[in-house]
């Protein structure tokens, strides 16, 4: 049994194992549309962390902290504070938000602004942004999948193969279970993960250097200036770090699935005691950069730093241990993807056709249309992956850059009567515009700030001066409003 | 209640002080702390942290009865 025979088997088998376990767990629930999507409001707090753990633990995570450990440096440590800092505003944030989707019924992010703001436009604008930036998230599961095929295979098979077949897999069991397919795998995901982390991450540094702490004092003498700001780079320097964990840490929930699996939780209190224990989950990417910098040491010269921890992980363990992690990456990829496809596909199929194009229209055609849009999705981030690719991190840095524009929209909604419909449609729009233009002219950093931060702060200011010099939405909506995140009605 | 209030916004502000304003002033490589650069130190000690000051906000909460424990059921209206 040749070695890529025996890697691959792991991963692949395990597809398979966790597209049936997603099929068996959908059996045993009668699946309608408010089912699929946010399982009938029935989850305690245990299955909420394992839920929201699984989406944090991304391919960037795994593939992508490792490569710019490996090649950026100090940069990479934004992630550790970003996780910490986006957990410290959700104990305050997202309590009202769960409360607002109880005592009002919402389902998606889209419906939260629609019920606030009085305003289908700003329910159809958050769904088609919402939906966009999900595709260069999308795509980065998509090539770290790749990525991960490519090199248990050891050459032997072509990325856009390999990410076909596990995207029909994702497709299969997001089809049929839904949310809680996706929890289920996500608890065999994070516990594959762990071992996995753990046993590398102390492994491998171990191995070559004798220690964490040999492997750091050796990169320190070799590299002074590789573990300090700006790193490996010119252009991430304190200013960015700082910028750009203000915009990660406070975009981290306006992600349109982040944003309604808030919804989801068994009480408001549950999300309390998630922003209390998750900055722990942040503390393993710690390991996954200590293989990144025992890579530098090591393995020196490698041009796409993504693949620097499975190139270092198959240099190092027998077959069967790169499959192993290999298996846990695809998950890890596949399990937030199929939370994005649910999430994006019933945004376009309720949010956008049934209320604003086709009210009449049956529960059981827009479940139908959610689910063609799921395939639809998966084969265009596939076209994206395969024709235009990008470096993981960079892709979800775009990604963030837009959805964080909603931030100012969500905040106000919850703190200022007076926000008005023209002020956040405003702010988002400039937001928006202002990150496209940056990305478009690779001009992020912008003056040595994160470019979504920028565009965030020119948002801010445009959606207070447009809200002053405009109508709020009527008295009624915006009182039913706040007496549903009133903390008695919790 | 407000004075509750605003001692547990005191403690939800740390992290963004240790983790984000401080960052100037952290961003060297000496000392060398436990094996790690100083800047790794500080936010791996700090993000540790951060759970203790939420349990403090949470406990400050409870205490002021701004939490309602699971347990108990929501009896009728205008509570």
């Amino acid at each position: 049994m040749s070695d890529s025979f025996v890697a691959l088997s792991w991963i692949f088998g395990m597809v398979i194992i966790c597209a049936l376990i997603g099929l068996a767990a959908s059996w045993k629930v009668k699946m309608n549309l408010e089912q699929w999507t946010v399982g009938g409001r029935g989850f305690g707090t245990l299955f909420v962390w394992l839920l929201m753990a699984g989406e944090i633990y991304t391919t960037f995570a795994f593939l992508g902290a490792a490569g710019w450990a490996y090649s950026r440096g100090a940069p990479t440590f934004y992630i550790l504070a970003y996780g910490t800092i986006a957990y410290t505003i959700s104990y305050f944030l997202l309590p009202p938000i769960w409360r607002a989707g109880k005592n009002l019924k919402l389902v998606s992010q889209p419906d939260f602004f629609v019920k606030r703001y009085d305003s289908r436009a700003m329910g159809l604008l958050t769904a088609v942004i919402g939906v966009a930036f999900m595709i260069p998230y999308l795509q980065l599961q998509l090539t770290g999948l790749g990525i991960i095929v490519e090199t248990a295979s050891f050459g032997g098979i072509d990325r856009a193969p390999a990410m076909i077949i596990a995207f029909v897999c994702v497709a299969i069991f997001v089809f049929t279970s839904g949310i809680r397919g996706s929890a289920w795998t996500s608890t065999i995901k994070d516990v594959m993960m762990v071992i996995a982390v753990v046993v590398v991450g102390f492994g491998l540094p171990s191995i070559y250097h004798g220690g964490v702490g040999n492997m750091f004092a050796k990169l320190a003498a070799q590299k002074p200036n590789f573990l300090i700001l700006p790193g490996g780079t010119t252009n991430m320097d304190v200013q960015w770090f700082m910028s750009t964990v203000i915009l990660t840490g406070v975009g981290f929930f306006m992600w349109p699935h982040s944003f309604a699996s808030v919804y989801t939780a068994k009480h408001g209190d549950t999300l309390k005691h998630n922003a209390m224990l998750m900055p722990f989950y942040q503390l393993s990417m710690l390991l996954l950069m200590f293989v990144g910098f025992t890579a530098v040491l090591t393995i020196p010269g490698i041009k796409n730093g993504d693949m620097a921890f499975l190139t270092l992980v198959r240099q190092t363990y027998p077959a069967w241990f790169l499959g192993f992690i290999g298996a846990a990456g695809a998950i890890t990829a596949m399990v937030p993807s199929s939370v994005i496809l649910i999430g994006a596909s019933t945004l376009l199929a309720k949010n956008v056709y049934q209320n604003m194009i086709n009210p009449q229209a049956s529960e059981r055609t827009v479940s139908l249309l959610a689910r063609s849009i799921v395939i639809f999705m998966t084969l265009a981030a596939l076209y994206f992956a395969i024709a235009a690719p990008s470096t993981l991190v960079k892709l979800l840095l775009i990604g963030y850059n837009g959805v964080t524009q909603f931030f100012p929209a969500v905040l106000l909604a919850l703190l200022w009567r007076g926000a008005t419909k023209a002020g956040v449609i405003s702010g988002i729009v400039v937001g928006v515009g202002i990150v496209a233009f940056l990305t478009f002219n690779q001009m992020d950093p912008f003056m040595g700030f994160n470019g979504g931060f920028v565009a965030l702060t020119v948002n801010f200011i445009v959606t207070l001066l447009v809200s002053l010099f405009t109508a709020p939405p009527p008295k009624e909506t915006v009182e039913t409003f706040f007496d549903a995140i009133a903390e008695e009605n919790g | 209640m407000a004075k509750k209030s605003n001692i547990r916004l005191i403690f939800a502000s740390i992290p963004f002080i240790t983790l984000i304003l401080a960052i100037p002033f952290v961003n060297k490589l000496e000392p060398m702390i436990w094996g790690m650069p100083f800047l790794l130190w500080w936010l791996v000690v700090n993000v540790t942290l951060t759970p203790v000051w939420l349990s403090i906000v949470y406990l400050i909460e409870k205490q002021a009865k701004m939490v309602v424990p699971k347990t108990v059921e929501k009896g009728g209206a205008g509570e």
